[in-house]
């Protein structure tokens, strides 16, 4: 079990530079997730926590000890990679206990380890076996075996789900949550997707272009995004964006949203935006704060709208409503029963307390 | 009509070239199959005469010489070009700077003929002012290196120059098998603790077994082919110390007349081949059937 | 806190220690192979420059104090006197001569093959293919004698005519192995998507196929044109006197000097013989390694 801190930390590819003045504290059994769309240098992050490269400027320290210039192998982690990386040549058994075997740890041991984790992830069926012979599934909890019967400080995960097939990574990524919270270890956990992030993270860090753009817990960067970019990358389908313009009416500050072919509704612009009076603001609202759904009913700063049908997307459990409002196209997630046909009009009840506004200039949020 | 055509265009297209390599390849190794069991000298003669040629083949001292020589250069030439192959491979493979450069260096011999390459060696080892002059020069007044003109050594001159020219050539194919090992096994190996030289001996060549099988017959095949190398540095001598099958082929059937010999022996190389290649395609086809 | 810890400081620094040794080590190694590859040229191009006097005087490695370019002189054009003066030029257009229509008809036809083998497959294709595969492998020793007598039935025999037949009927396995091996490799949806546009056979083959086709075509001439540049058995088998190709010659040339060995002139020579592939070689060695290992891993 231990503790990471990554300061000011720099890579550089030829001229680009990769990664940005990145700081990072992760404490004691915490689950970390690094977010962010490919190429934003969260995979390079975490070789270079790892040892597998260089960086050009700043520290990393594993338990308050810099461990720069330490060889991947001195570090005391263990890394579950995208394509698993199971030494072809070698049978299930060897590929878990060769870690040991470099470490010299002693036969009885190795083997107690390896009876317990194999057992644990129910590989120990699979123990003769060469990987060519596994499906993924197997494959993924061998990589996983591999890591664990090291038992080291940090384990980190290089998007580890994403060559599963959609049920298997759903099931996968329950399996690990359940291994957090029985090992209590120490998880960096690298995706680029956002509902892997936030089902499994205590916190996310959300990353853009070598920069940690915010570090929250899941519900900080789902609800209180500090731009426009993630909130974008964060929820499925994703934020809506609706241009409006903050106007004075009668001592009010009041933002007035217009559904495209249906009267405008006037609402009440929160206190944030004094002094932005005649300006163009971002109005953010998440799908299920559009909606038909009865709860909003009672709940204050909710406005009913009435919108027009242009399509609908039944998923299930909920439908989405594809409209226009000020021009923007809007997606509003609604009850699968009673809906109406593409082209009619329709009520929504639309809740503005959770809404935020951003900056249309540099995408960052008014608060 | 038209429609038969149509349908039949893909077999027509490739009929001719089917029909000439039938006849030129198929059909002339079977002639030369029936010309060893026949009493041909000069002339190709076609009335049997039974496994005759074949005996008289494999009691004639030279081409014991020959095959003795094909065994030595074989196993030398082989086993230096893998080693040498590897290890530059496995060096190239550090991230150097400097590697497409370096790869241009190891490999432009097999741009060059054997002829060329056979003719530089002859005069590199040369004994009076090649290598030994050489070394004289620099004080090693006794030093003594002449086994192109050693009826003991000759052979293992081909072997230099042969281990020259390919070695470079085994060097690419290796490189090309370490460049497809997924990048993340040798970062988890190292994450594992393994050390570099470690990584290399139990991870990466376990993984490279099908270059290794293609290499070692390649290799192989090429010196039961060698002939061209031999011609240009040694002639086969002195005497017919460096003689091989190859060229004892051809100097039966050009020189000697010797027909019935000369397909005698082309029939122990094309066996020989037969019996590496066969089992090496059948199992290259089936791995490749099994990834598709 | 272990901020001091003497023993893993130790370690930092041994480490650091012991890669940059290694890093020096694997340079000088490196180093040295090159060195190894590359002395065999220097002694043939410095061989070249020198004065016979010099090579006498001098050693294999020692830097000509004069530059001369006698030997050159004598290894394309001759001497100027008739009775056993063997010079390359003539040879040299024999090979360019043989060279240009056999790659050409051999890449030509494999391409054709390779299209209809995998494009269009037909009852038994798989046979013909391993058919056309095997071909590569066999020792030519084996084929060796029936070609010379079917070339002296076609009345070819000892002529460049000759020997275009036989580079391009050799070189059909490997050509066709070449192109196979690509267009397997391309979308069949490619084909029908063609043929629903109303696009036959030729014209697909022609209008979409061979467009996209010119890193294999690029592979395989350059393969071909290596292989039957530097072919020194067939052309020392079906051809003599002044139908030899340029090896053969260069051969000839090295064993009949004259009573006193000329190692300038054969130096010359060999650079001269070599001079072709080794420049294909440099322009475009991307395609000669691509050639090599796809003619040696087959399928």
């Amino acid at each position: 079990m231990a503790t990471l801190k990554v300061s000011n930390l720099s890579k550089n590819f030829g001229s680009t530079q990769v990664l940005r003045q990145i700081n990072l504290e992760v404490s004691d059994g915490e689950f970390l997730v690094l977010l962010g769309p490919s190429g934003c240098g969260k995979s390079t992050l975490l070789n270079i926590i790892a040892g597998l490269e260089t960086l050009d400027d700043g520290e990393i320290s594993i338990d308050d000890y810099v461990v720069n210039k330490m060889e991947p192998k001195d570090r005391n982690i263990a890394m579950v990679f995208q394509s698993y990386a199971l030494y072809p040549a070698m049978t299930v058994r060897d590929n878990i206990t060769f870690g040991l075997k470099q470490r010299k740890v002693s036969k009885e041991q190795t083997e107690k380890s390896l009876n317990h984790f194999s057992k644990m992830l129910k590989v120990d069926q699979l123990l003769e076996r060469k990987p060519a012979q596994l499906s993924g599934g197997q494959r993924q909890r061998v990589a996983m075996g591999r890591a664990l019967v090291r038992d080291p400080k940090i384990f980190l995960f290089d998007e580890p789900l994403s060559n599963l097939d959609a049920k298997l990574r759903v099931d996968m990524r329950a399996e690990i949550k359940k291994l957090h919270h029985r090992l209590g270890t120490t998880i960096i956990y690298v995706t680029h997707d956002q509902i892997e992030a936030m089902t499994l993270g205590n916190r996310i860090a959300v990353m853009k272009e070598g920069d940690i753009v915010q570090l929250g817990t899941p519900r900080e960067v789902y609800s209180e995004p500090v731009n426009r970019y993630v909130a974008e990358f964060i929820g499925s389908p994703s934020m809506n964006f609706i241009p409006v313009t903050v106007e004075a009416r009668s001592g009010k500050k009041v933002l007035t949203l217009t559904p495209k072919g249906q009267s405008s509704v006037e609402v009440p612009a929160p206190n944030f935006l004094n002094g932005h009076e005649g300006r163009e603001v971002t109005l953010g609202l998440r799908p299920e704060q559009i909606t038909n759904l009865p709860q909003w009913k009672d709940a204050i700063d909710v406005h009913s709208i009435k919108i027009e049908v242009e399509v609908t997307e039944p998923t299930g459990p909920d439908t989405l409503v594809f409209t226009e409002i000020n021009g923007a196209s809007v997606i509003s997630r609604c009850h699968p029963e009673n809906m109406p046909e593409d082209g009619a009009v329709m009520s929504l009840s639309l809740s503005m307390s959770n809404g935020v506004f951003f900056n249309p200039d540099n995408g960052e949020r008014f608060q | 009509m038209f429609y038969w055509l149509q349908k039949n265009l893909p077999r027509i297209v490739i009929s001719p070239s089917f029909a000439v390599i039938l006849w030129f390849v198929y059909g002339f190794i079977i002639w030369t199959f029936y010309v060893s069991f026949t009493k041909s000298k000069m002339l190709p003669r076609y009335d049997f005469w039974g496994i005759q040629q074949h005996f008289r083949l494999w009691s004639n001292m030279r081409w014991y010489t020959a095959v003795e020589n094909l065994l030595i250069f074989t196993v030398l030439f082989v086993v230096l070009c893998i080693l040498i192959g590897i290890l530059l491979a496995i060096l190239l493979d550090q991230k150097i700077r400097t590697e497409g450069f370096l790869r241009t260096i190891y490999l432009y011999p097999m741009a060059l003929s054997f002829i060329v390459t056979g003719t530089a060696w002859k005069w590199i080892l040369n004994p009076t002012l090649g290598i030994q002059k050489l070394f004289r020069d620099l004080g090693f007044t006794d030093f003594t290196f002449d086994w192109l003109v050693n009826r003991e050594m000759s052979i293992y001159t081909i072997v230099i120059a042969a281990v020259w020219q390919s070695s470079g050539f085994v060097m690419a194919l290796f490189l090309a098998g370490l460049r497809s090992v997924d990048d993340e096994i040798i970062k988890a190996a190292k994450i594992d603790g393994a050390g570099l030289y470690s990584i290399y001996i139990t991870i990466i060549l376990p993984m490279l077994r099908p270059v290794f099988m293609s290499s070692i017959v390649i290799l192989i095949h090429i010196s039961i082919k060698s002939y061209d190398l031999v011609i240009a540095l040694t002639a086969g001598g002195p005497g017919t110390s460096s003689d091989m099958p190859a060229v004892f082929m051809t100097q039966m059937a050009f020189h000697r007349s010797e027909i019935g010999m000369a397909s005698a022996s082309a029939v122990m190389m094309f066996l020989t081949v037969l019996a590496i290649i066969v089992p090496y395609l059948y199992s290259e086809l089936r791995r490749q059937d099994a990834s598709r | 806190m272990q901020a001091a810890d003497p023993q893993l400081q130790a370690l930092e620094r041994s480490t650091s220690h012991k890669r940059t040794f290694y890093r020096w080590l694997l340079f000088l190694i490196l180093g040295v192979f090159g060195i190894y590859y590359l002395t065999p040229m220097y002694v043939m191009i410095i061989t070249s420059l020198k004065s016979m006097e010099e090579i006498r005087q001098g050693n294999l490695m020692t830097l000509p104090k004069e530059i001369i370019f006698d030997a050159w002189k004598i290894a394309w054009s001759g001497r100027g006197y008739d009775a056993g003066d063997v010079f390359l030029r003539p040879f040299f257009w024999n090979s360019t001569k043989m060279v240009i229509p056999a790659v050409f008809l051999s890449t030509f036809l494999g391409a054709l093959n390779g299209y209809a083998l995998t494009k269009w497959r037909f009852k038994g294709d798989n046979m013909v293919f391993l058919l056309f595969l095997f071909g590569c492998f066999i020792p030519y020793q084996a084929i060796l004698l029936p070609m010379a007598r079917t070339l002296g039935m076609l009345g070819i025999s000892n002529s460049i005519t000759g020997l275009v037949v036989v580079h391009t009927v050799y070189g059909l396995s490997f050509t066709t192995l070449f192109f196979r091996n690509y267009y397997v490799s391309i979308s069949d949806e490619i084909i029908k998507s063609a043929r629903i546009d109303g696009a036959g056979f030729f014209k697909i083959f022609f209008k979409v196929l061979l467009p996209i086709s010119s890193p294999i075509i690029v592979v395989t001439v350059i393969w071909q044109f290596t292989n039957i540049w530097n072919d020194f058995l067939f052309g020392s088998s079906f051809s003599f006197g002044e139908a030899a190709p340029i090896q053969v010659a260069l051969n000839n040339m090295v064993l009949t000097s004259t009573s006193v060995k000329q190692y300038n002139v054969d130096m010359a020579a060999a650079f001269i013989a070599g001079f072709p592939t080794l420049i294909v070689y440099i322009l475009a060695g991307k395609y000669f390694i691509r050639g090599l290992t796809a003619g040696s891993v087959k399928g």
